[in-house]
């Protein structure tokens, strides 16, 4: 039964997460092997993997508060072991919340919990929210943004309830953008960065989106590159340059499952080595 | 056999009075000659365990006892492309090749949560996504989406505010369940009236897939006969939250709805999905040791109905063990625990060798007991050769029957007596002003965009979406990766057409669905159908009812199966949901509502309905009659019904949807867009505005094309006579016309597709009226905003 | 005249929340040994505003009975209450704390109030509610959720500080219910066993 993830991405599934197959799949599209890790097998197993992604989705039904409870399990005191001797970590959404929870999103001070992934807060209600968003790619040293160009405009959904980065450390917040930490920022179709939902679609402290650590092998990331993986997945009706390439792809099946705006996040993890960068 | 029988209820010798006051003391709803028929059955006085069984299996929701001989009448469930008709959990069709001569084969289960929803919405919805859900993973298969089809209360009318407050919490019970439980909202659509403010219909429709050679029925499997095989109950530990439900489901809402609250269930989503990713390495196990399994969900009826019925589909007995049953803290007496309708639950029959293995994924790998309080896997009886059928406790035998008498079905000759109503079209006012009329119409919450709805649902997870919901007739998923095949799913149902005529009313239920996947180029594979209706004990209730079915059969064989030339459109899966009405016994008005799975050979030519390109050409394949009845437009302008419903014309809608289907096959389609609710002018503002809202590009429609139609505007612009807009490339209108003509359907070219972000009617060289998109955007994105934007409470966990 | 009026709303059924903190507190975290009982509740508290104080009580319990508001009465049970009137509803909290314990350590049962950084969100709930409710006026709403945390302690401040290092998650290993960052908890209360 025992899997080994030696140069492959390990895929933690802790009980109810619900992105794990689309998101090793997208792992997969770039050519690099991605594997299912079981929350309570062996965390021994992870020694050597090419790179660690805590899915999306509602691990341990966000009881008390989403992240927390997963944060606290035993495989993370591996992933917080593996992420300090450079392994590549990506949380996304969920995962994010549990980045975040487990202190290893900012990581300025070792597993202390600097920031929050609080409740969403948008123009007239509160809430689930899914849509599409556009992300621009922030000037960092983060390892999972590196094929993207600074200012870069990337559209990728988003489908959460709490995704408000937001610290009572103005410190913290400070120290994040002098280091390069702020990877990502909700912007509009170009590029612009507007406070208001629903270009900021829960209310993030200035637009932020994604938070890598100062080393930058490990992002905390809200919206979904999973589900943008392939360019079939980008909505029609968008407006910027990823959707007028996919309407001209439109009869073109093999073009639509080529490239979509969010796998180069994935695609990072091919110049990446096991356990260090 | 061996063991005394406990709990012996007095029937036989006891006159009706007494027998209704036992009933009635025990809370059942069956009647005084059901009950009778029970110990005739049996040859003996019932247990309560027994009666209790009985009670829940003859329930209209189980037993269908009404309407059967009508479904079995009017429905085709049968064509080549057909794997498992009604019958079973869910219904499948093959759609794709799967190599070595397998089929990817679509799975699909619908089904209706209306009265628990109207009684508590957040907690009744979830449980109808919860349970549809399961109907779909128990045949094995993978769960890729959820559509719902809700009907709610008029939100400005005199119960409005209370209409609202259902409407939010069902949309959130929806949420929670389908976005935890990581299923795609692939749509559906809300209709307001306040023929539904005391009665709100909430159904569900859940679609999977799975390899035909990997299909898991609900029965213990033939192998049985050769090894021994136990019964395994799975899930949540079983209490009292649900007892009685099934019940409760088929009674009329009468009264204080709260007094009910205790048959309501509490569902789990969480639960689900370990429950699901579990059972998955289960069934590899399976696989990989070549052992057959029968596997079942759990609902009306819990225990007793769920493996009596696995053991009469094989041919086979079981002898339970209550006390091996996982139970919730509490008391509860053997008729609770055998027939609870506790979430979350499977049955699975499995060779006696292979079950601590079984345990050991649920219980150890899954830690089901420590995840969740109670939960588990434990091994409940034996699968016995002798068809019999037995639940024993330490305190004795409470159920002992052969399985076919547990079984036993109940049917009744129900007669219908057609309703007579006079209808009558409005009066048209030349005066009016078609601006604002149109603006009012498109700001009518039933046309409105919907998007405030649909921003609740996950509709990405899963990564397989193609069109989502709100951006085109049908959501469209790729359901295997790599490959072109996609799958496009549309529901419908209009009310207002029924309540003018009941056969219509389920004749375009078929059709609209039909057309819908049609305009995104999928071809029609199957139909599902809700048929909601009032008492059927009522006479012109029940001749609604049959309408409605004889309306959907006639247009699943009219229309007929477009990949297999002579066979109907397979009805595959259904249910129905009778006693919906209000205090006084007024009924909802007659709903029917489908569901249609098409199969897209390459989903690369599926397009949104928004407006692509400056100097296309528009189209409009088919013809506009005068059939404003039912209409959106006689109802919000003119506070009025009508008359002239639309009529279905199965030669001219199969013709409509073949040419369409055609123009997605040769790649020419940039947009395209059925008329349904609202007409002409709200389709073609639709495709202006786009699914997002921010649509850019115009048209000028010029009436005088449509001329020989020899229709007034209003009726050109809102007839609801169903036809398609199409924009193409310039410059192929020869094409289009010769496929047209080839399919016998009418095209009139309307124009082109302009760069100016305005709409305008224009007549004889006059403009009749103009709107800027900013203007119809307000209207048509901001009408459901105060019906749905705001958070309810801050109601606790 | 103007009530001060409290709420207090619990789970019928096992909570699942409150179990999950309680095994992450004593299997993760290592509260094991003092960690006796944990229980959850919803918590609102308000000024409001009406002829007689039963006349308030008696309007709000309608609206929690027959409007839905707060409860759902198939899964919760509330006590509200306020001034000197019997308070109503089916919760009896002073049946909640656990029993037992070692007969020769003292414990304390710590009431802790969480509530969001964000009083916007509670003035938005009393607007709603007051939109709801005839002849009652509600200002200064206060709502979060309410964890009784019963532990050993020797005094009750050591009670009040292990409460505190239970509650305030301050980096992987320590603390658990609330993120500092968006949360703020006070104690409302404790109790000698």
């Amino acid at each position: 039964m025992a899997n080994s993830f030696t140069g492959a991405v390990a895929v933690v599934q802790f009980p109810g997460v619900n992105c794990e197959y689309e998101t090793a799949a997208a792992a997969r599209a770039v050519g690099v092997s991605a594997a299912i890790f079981r929350w309570n097998e062996d965390p021994a197993a992870l020694d050597g993997c090419l790179g660690i992604v805590l899915p999306g989705g509602f691990s341990y039904q966000d009881r008390i508060r989403a992240g927390v409870v997963a944060a606290k399990d035993r495989v993370m005191d591996a992933v917080s072991a593996l992420a300090r001797a450079g392994t590549p970590v990506l949380g996304i959404c969920n995962g994010a919340q549990v980045l975040v929870e487990a202190g290893l999103i900012p990581g300025i001070h070792w597993e202390k919990v600097d920031l929050a992934l609080a409740p969403n807060v948008m123009a007239d209600r509160e809430g689930y929210y899914c849509n599409w968003i556009y992300l621009r790619r922030e000037p960092t040293n983060c390892l999972w943004t590196k094929l993207y160009g600074d200012g870069e405009v990337v559209p990728v959904p988003v489908a959460h309830a709490e995704g408000r980065f937001t610290t009572e450390d103005a410190g913290v917040l400070e120290e994040m953008k002098r280091g390069g930490q702020v990877a990502l920022r909700y912007c509009d179709a170009s590029g612009a960065v507007v406070p208001s939902f629903p270009v900021n679609p829960n209310g993030s402290v200035e637009n932020i989106a994604g938070v890598c650590n100062r080393e930058g092998n490990v992002l905390a990331l809200m919206p979904h590159p999973e589900r943008a993986a392939w360019l079939r997945q980008v909505p029609e009706d968008l407006g910027d340059r990823w959707a007028r390439r996919r309407r001209a792809a439109a009869g073109d099946q093999a073009a639509l499952e080529g490239e979509g705006p969010g796998r180069r996040f994935f695609a990072a993890l091919g110049g990446a080595k096991g356990g260090s960068r | 056999m061996g063991a005394p029988l406990t709990g012996v209820v007095a029937i036989r010798d006891l006159p009706d009075e007494r027998i209704a006051e036992t009933l009635a003391r025990h809370g059942f709803n069956i009647t005084t000659a059901e009950a009778r028929r029970v110990a005739e059955l049996l040859g003996r006085d019932p247990t309560v365990v027994e009666l209790t069984i009985f009670n829940t299996m003859w329930s209209e929701h189980c037993s269908y006892k009404s309407s059967r001989r009508v479904l079995k009448e009017h429905l085709p469930v049968d064509a080549p492309n057909v794997v498992l008709g009604p019958g079973e959990d869910a219904g499948i069709v093959r759609f794709a090749p799967g190599g070595d001569g397998d089929w990817w084969c679509l799975v699909i289960g619908h089904e209706s949560h209306n009265h628990p929803s109207q009684v508590l919405p957040v907690e009744g919805a979830s449980t109808g996504i919860g349970g549809i859900v399961r109907d779909v993973y128990c045949m094995g298969a993978d769960v890729v989406g959820v559509l719902d089809p809700l009907r709610f209360g008029d939100p400005s009318g005199p119960k409005g505010r209370q209409s609202i407050a259902i409407a939010r919490g069902v949309v959130e019970g929806i949420a929670q369940y389908g976005n935890a439980l990581g299923v795609p909202n692939l749509g559906g659509d809300v209709v307001f009236d306040r023929g539904y403010e005391d009665n709100c219909l909430v159904n569900v429709v859940a679609a999977g897939i799975v390899l035909e050679s990997r299909i898991v029925r609900s029965r213990v499997p033939v192998e049985a006969r050769r090894e021994p095989y136990v019964m395994i109950l799975i899930g949540k530990p079983t209490d009292d939250s649900g007892f009685g439900g099934a019940a409760f489901a088929s009674e009329d809402l009468a009264g204080e709805e709260k007094a009910n609250r205790g048959a309501v269930q509490v569902p789990d989503p969480f639960l689900k999905r370990v429950l699901a990713e579990a059972t998955k390495k289960v069934m590899e196990a399976a696989r990989a040791r070549g052992v057959a399994i029968g596997f079942k969900d759990l609902g009306a009826g819990g225990i007793a109905c769920a493996t009596s019925e696995m053991a009469h589909a094989g041919g086979f007995g079981v002898k339970l063990d209550l006390d091996a049953v996982r139970k919730a803290l509490g008391h509860f007496p053997p008729a609770v625990v055998s027939c609870s309708e506790t979430q979350e639950r499977y049955a699975m029959a499995v060779p006696r060798e292979f079950a601590a293995e079984v345990l050991r994924i649920y219980n150890e790998d899954f830690e089901l007991p420590r995840i969740y309080h109670g939960a588990g896997a434990s091994v409940i009886g034996d699968i016995t050769l002798e068809p019999y059928y037995s639940i024993e406790t330490a305190g004795g035998l409470v159920c002992s029957a052969p399985v076919e008498v547990i079984t036993t079905g109940i049917a009744y000759d129900r007669k219908g007596a057609p309703r007579r109503r006079r209808f009558e079209e409005p009066a048209l006012d030349p005066r009016r002003s078609l601006r604002d009329d149109f603006l009012a119409l498109l700001a009518s919450p039933n046309v409105a965009s919907k998007n405030h709805v649909f921003r609740r649902y996950d509709s990405e997870v899963q990564g397989r979406a193609v069109l989502r919901p709100g951006e085109a007739d049908a959501a469209v998923i790729a359901p295997l990766p790599g490959r072109s095949v996609g799958l496009a799913f549309a529901v419908d149902g209009n009310p207002f057409y029924g309540l003018i005529d009941p056969y219509e009313g389920g004749a375009l239920a078929v059709c609209e669905s039909v057309r819908n996947v049609a305009s995104v180029g999928a071809v029609p594979a199957t139909i599902t159908d809700c048929l909601n209706y009032g008492n059927p004990e009522v006479e012109e209730v029940f001749w609604e009812f049959t309408e409605g079915v004889r309306g959907i059969g006639d247009a699943c064989r009219g229309i007929g199966h477009l990949s297999h030339e002579g066979a109907p459109l397979p009805i595959v899966s259904g249910n129905v949901s009778f006693y919906n009405q209000n205090e006084a016994g007024k009924p909802i008005p007659p709903s029917p509502v489908v569901c249609c799975a098409g199969i897209v050979e390459d989903y690369s030519r599926c397009r949104s309905i928004r407006f692509k390109d400056e100097g296309s050409a528009l189209y409009l394949v088919g013809e506009i009659l005068d059939e404003l009845g039912g209409s959106e437009y006689y109802r919000a302008i003119y506070g009025a019904l009508g008359a002239n419903v639309p009529r279905s014309d199965f030669v001219r809608e199969r013709g409509l949807v073949r040419a369409v289907i055609e123009m997605h096959r040769l790649g020419i389609v940039r947009a395209c867009h059925d008329t349904g609710q609202g007409g002409l002018l709200t389709a073609l503002a639709e495709m202006a505005i786009g699914g997002r809202g921010d649509g850019e590009l115009g048209f000028t429609l010029d009436l005088d094309e449509l001329a020989p139609l020899g229709l007034p505007p209003e009726k050109l612009l809102f007839s609801e006579t169903g036809a398609f807009l199409v924009e193409t490339a310039p410059g192929i209108e020869r094409e289009m016309l010769a496929l047209c003509a080839r399919n016998r359907v009418k095209l009139w070219r309307l124009g082109e597709v302009r760069r100016a972000s305005r709409l305008e009617v224009v007549s004889r060289g006059a403009s009749l009226a103009r709107w800027d998109l900013a203007e119809l955007r307000g209207a048509y994105l901001d009408a459901c905003r105060p019906i749905f934007g705001v958070e309810n409470t801050g109601k606790g966990a | 005249m103007k009530l001060a009026v409290e709420l207090w709303v619990r789970l019928k059924v096992i909570d699942l929340v409150a179990q999950t903190a309680r095994i992450t507190l004593v299997d993760k975290l290592d509260f094991g040994e003092r960690l006796r009982g944990l229980t959850r509740y919803s918590y609102w508290a308000m000024d409001a505003e009406g002829e007689t104080a039963p006349g308030i009580l008696e309007e709000i319990d309608r609206a929690i009975r027959l409007d839905g508001a707060f409860t759902n009465q198939n899964k919760h049970l509330y006590r509200l209450s306020g001034g000197g009137e019997p308070p109503r509803g089916d919760l009896a909290l002073e049946k909640d704390y656990p029993a037992g314990g070692a007969p020769d350590e003292t414990a304390f049962a710590v009431d802790c109030l969480v509530r969001e950084l964000r009083p916007d969100r509670e003035a938005g709930f009393a607007s709603r509610l007051g939109g709801r409710l005839r002849g009652v006026k509600v200002s200064r709403m206060k709502c979060g959720e309410i964890w009784r945390i019963t532990v050993g302690a020797p005094s009750e401040s050591a009670a009040i500080a292990e409460a505190e290092r239970m509650l305030v998650s301050r980096s992987r290993r320590e603390g658990l219910l609330l993120n500092p960052h968006y949360q703020r908890h006070e104690i409302l209360g404790t109790k000698r066993l």
